[in-house]
């Protein structure tokens, strides 16, 4: 009896040193498995009970059941949300570039030549008038050359 | 999806902006250049132009000079044909419909229009290269029809305008 007490003392100072191994923790929780060593006995009876527990508690599947099938999708349907956002914005700011560039004279740099709307007239009609000319010249060459090709067509016989 | 959004959205964009860039900047490149002579007359300008209650003018013209929106003139008689070939270069002329080409007695002249509907044009753009160097756009919703028609009517009076456009 006194040779176990002190084998009980002798594993608990290496328990308490944290020096035990797993057979002289084994060995130590027979010995104070009984009603006499009391809250000694309580506290390896516990740890007894814990284990057991534990065992039926499946923590690697938790881990992957929250990682696995919750976590990761969630962040999934959080990126699909901000590229449809990305996707609304990038087509909102182009209709608004599309739209002003429709609207809006974007000739801004230049200055101004005329101050009076009359002079701005005058010039416009020359600047019409320019056109007018260049677009004549060119009815009178195409005119000219029908009129060349006319003259080969009688020329040359059918 | 989020790489393909991105290049349709830049894509438009500068697709957009290129072509009104690349005019509105080779007319400012010249613009305090003392070699050319640049005229531009302004959206708001062409407002009150409109206002103007014009006598000697007839309908068809009014109605044209209410749908232009924008002028700008850029002629220089130094190297004209250096600056003909150089803004033939610089615009994509692939963007407008060639309305006219004429070479005749050493002078270049190309009428493009960019449409912006069967009758309507945005812009019309007619460069010259020969004694001296023409770059002319119009730029807002021009019935094309009405340019055509003024330019039967002034057949005579063109040239004379011609003329004076050249000595300025």
């Amino acid at each position: 009896m006194e040779s176990l007490d002190k084998r009980k003392k002798e594993l608990l100072q290496k328990y308490w040193e944290g020096t035990t191994t797993l057979e002289e923790e084994r060995e130590l929780r027979s010995l104070s498995s009984g009603k006499e060593d009391g809250a000694l006995g309580a506290y390896f009876g516990g740890i007894e009970n814990i284990s057991e527990r534990s065992v039926d508690i499946d923590v690697e599947g938790l881990i992957n059941k929250e990682s696995g099938q919750s976590r990761r999708p969630m962040i999934i349907r959080m990126n699909r949300v901000l590229a449809y956002a990305a996707a609304v914005l990038l087509l909102v700011s182009a209709f608004f570039v599309f739209d002003r560039y429709q609207n809006e004279e974007p000739q801004i740099a230049s200055e101004e030549t005329f101050e009076d709307p009359e002079l701005a007239l005058e010039q416009t009609r020359e600047a019409l008038a320019f056109v007018a000319a260049k677009m004549n010249r060119g009815r009178t060459e195409t005119v000219e050359n029908v009129k060349k090709i006319e003259v080969l067509n009688d020329i040359i016989p059918k | 999806m989020k790489k393909l959004l991105l290049l349709i959205f830049m894509a438009a964009s500068f697709g957009l902006n290129a072509q009104i860039d690349a005019i509105s900047k080779y007319f400012d490149k010249y613009m305090d250049d003392q070699d050319f002579t640049v005229v531009y007359v302004s959206p708001k300008m062409f407002s009150l132009v409109s206002k103007l209650d014009i006598e000697d003018m007839d309908e068809e013209a009014k109605m044209l000079l209410k749908e232009i929106k924008g002028l700008r003139i850029l002629t220089t008689d130094k190297d004209p044909m250096k600056y003909y070939n150089e803004a033939m270069k610089t615009f994509d002329v692939s963007e407008y419909e060639s309305l006219m080409t004429v070479r005749d007695e050493g002078e270049n002249v190309n009428i493009l229009i960019k449409s912006s509907s069967e009758d309507t044009i945005e812009e019309l753009l007619l460069l010259v290269g020969g004694d001296e160097f023409v770059m002319l756009s119009f730029l807002g919703n021009i019935d094309i029809d009405r340019i055509s028609k003024l330019a039967e009517g002034m057949d005579v009076k063109g040239a004379q305008h011609l003329e004076k456009l050249n000595k300025e």
